[in-house]
C-alpha cells in the first residue's frame, strides 16, 4: 500500500494557528489536500522556537514531509524574525539534499499590492535551493486578503492543489488571481488611515499618534 | 560641523576569521573617516520578536510597547546619520538577529498610509531618517542571492525612509582587497567618505 503524502504547514505569524489570516488563509489549502488523501499537519513556528523539544518536532516533521507550506505576514520586506531563524537551523540540519521535497509559501502583507511580497518570496525560493528542495511556487496577498473573496480564494487552492498533484508549481493563474488588490485602492488607503485613527483614538493617543519620541535632532 | 554618527547593527554573530575580518574593516572605515561609530553586536542584547501587536502605533505611538533592547537599538538608529547593516546573506537575506532587531523598527515609521512613486507605504514619522549602509557577507560568489539582498536593502531604504542607501556583498573567496574595494564603494555611496 502506498504511504499518504506527508504536508505539513509552518505558520509564521506570532498571533498563532488561530488567530493570524497567514493560518487561517493556509488551512484551506490544507484541508483541500487532505480532501485528496494527503496526511497533513500544521505547526507554529514562535510556539516551537520556545523549547529545543519543540524545535526538534518542527525540524523532523519538515525533514519527513513531501510538502513544506510557509504561511506568514510580510516584516519589513522579509520573513519575520523567528521565520528566518527556522530556515536557518533547518539548513543547518538538512540530511536529504536532494530528495523530493517541494517548498511552497504563502505571503500576505497590508500594503494593497501584492507585489511587496516579492522580496520574501525570493528569499524563500533561494531557502528552497539551498536546501535541494524543489521550489513549489509562492502565492502572495496584498491588503491582507481582502481582494480575494472566498469563493476566489477556493479557486486558487483548486488550482493549487491540482497542479501540486501533477507536480507541477503553483500556476500562474492562481498567483494572479490571490494577487487582486482590493477594489479601490484609495478607499483601502482611507479605511486603513481611519481604522488607525479610531484605534489610537480608543486607546486615548489620538493626539499623539505622529509623535517623535526619539526626536532629538529633529528640533536642533 | 558635527561629526557623523553611525551605528552598526552587528547581525554577524560567527567569529570565524572572514567574519572578523570583515567587521574590523568595516569598523576601521567608519572610523578612519570621521565617523563617531557605535556598535550593537545584536546577538548579545535580548531582542524579542515583534509580535504584531501594533501597539507602537496605536498605544505608545513611536515606542515598542516590549521593554527590551529593541527599543535601544531603533533609538540608536534614528539619532544615526548612517545605519550600518552587517550580516551574513541568508538565502538573499538578513540572519534571524538583524531581521529581530529591523522587525521592531515600525515604531519609527507611521501607521498611516501614503504613496511612494504610485506605491503604498507608511508615512514619514520624523524628520530626518539615517542613510542605510548594509555589508553583506558570503562564503562564495552567488548571482541571486547578492542580487535579491540589493532589492531588499532598497525596498528597506524606502519603507524607512532612508534618503539614501548602498548595498555591497563581499565574498571571502574573493578576498581581503575586494572587500576594502566593496567598502571603499558603499562608504562613498552612503556619503560617509567623499
Amino acid at each position: 500500500m502506498n504511504r499518504a503524502k506527508q504536508a505539513v504547514l509552518l505558520v509564521g505569524s506570532p498571533k498563532g494557528l488561530a488567530r493570524s489570516t497567514s493560518s487561517r488563509r493556509a488551512a484551506v489549502l490544507l484541508d483541500a489536500l487532505q480532501d485528496r488523501g494527503w496526511a497533513v499537519s500544521k505547526l507554529h513556528i514562535h510556539a516551537a522556537l520556545r523549547s529545543q523539544e519543540d524545535t526538534d518536532v518542527l525540524l523532523a516533521a519538515a525533514a519527513s514531509a513531501d510538502l513544506v507550506i510557509l504561511a506568514c505576514p510580510l516584516y519589513v520586506d522579509s520573513l519575520p524574525a523567528p521565520v528566518i531563524r527556522v530556515l536557518e537551523l533547518l539548513h543547518a540540519a538538512r540530511t536529504r539534499d536532494g530528495e523530493e521535497t517541494r517548498f511552497l509559501t504563502l505571503m500576505n502583507c497590508g500594503f494593497p499590492e501584492a507585489s511587496h511580497n516579492d522580496t520574501a518570496l525570493a528569499i524563500c525560493r533561494l531557502f528552497a535551493r539551498a536546501m535541494g528542495w524543489t521550489w513549489a511556487g509562492g502565492i502572495a496577498l496584498g491588503g491582507t486578503g481582502m481582494g480575494v473573496s472566498g469563493a476566489a480564494w477556493h479557486k486558487v487552492v483548486r488550482l493549487t492543489v491540482d497542479a501540486l498533484e501533477r507536480g507541477e508549481a503553483v500556476p500562474d493563474e492562481a498567483v494572479a488571481l490571490a494577487a487582486r488588490p482590493p477594489t479601490k485602492i484609495w478607499l483601502y488607503m482611507l479605511a486603513g488611515n481611519l481604522m488607525w485613527r479610531r484605534q489610537a483614538k480608543k486607546n486615548k493617543v489620538r493626539q499623539r499618534l505622529g509623535a517623535c519620541p526619539y526626536a532629538e535632532r529633529e528640533h536642533s | 560641523m558635527d561629526a557623523q554618527r553611525a551605528v552598526v547593527l552587528d547581525g554577524a554573530r560567527a567569529d570565524d576569521p572572514w567574519t572578523e575580518l570583515a567587521r574590523n574593516a568595516l569598523t576601521e572605515g567608519l572610523q578612519s573617516a570621521g565617523v563617531r561609530t557605535e556598535i550593537l553586536p545584536l546577538w548579545e542584547l535580548e531582542i524579542a520578536p515583534c509580535t504584531g501587536c501594533f501597539g507602537c502605533w496605536v498605544q505608545t505611538p513611536g515606542v515598542c510597547v516590549i521593554d527590551d533592547a529593541g527599543q535601544t537599538v531603533a533609538e540608536a538608529v534614528i539619532g544615526s546619520d548612517v545605519t550600518v547593516f552587517l550580516t551574513p546573506v541568508t538565502f538573499g537575506g538578513y540572519s534571524a538577529e538583524l531581521k529581530s532587531a529591523l522587525d521592531r523598527m515600525i515604531s519609527l515609521v507611521s501607521p498611516l498610509f501614503t504613496r511612494v512613486r504610485g506605491e503604498i507605504h507608511h508615512r514619514r514619522r520624523y524628520r530626518i531618517y539615517p542613510r542605510l549602509l548594509a555589508l553583506g557577507l558570503l562564503e562564495a560568489p552567488h548571482a541571486e542571492e547578492e542580487a535579491v539582498f540589493g532589492r531588499l536593502v532598497e525596498r528597506n531604504a524606502v519603507n524607512l525612509w532612508c534618503p539614501g542607501h548602498a548595498a555591497g556583498v563581499a565574498c571571502a573567496d574573493d578576498g581581503e582587497a575586494a572587500l576594502r574595494a566593496t567598502l571603499d564603494r558603499l562608504l562613498a555611496q552612503a556619503g560617509v567618505r567623499r
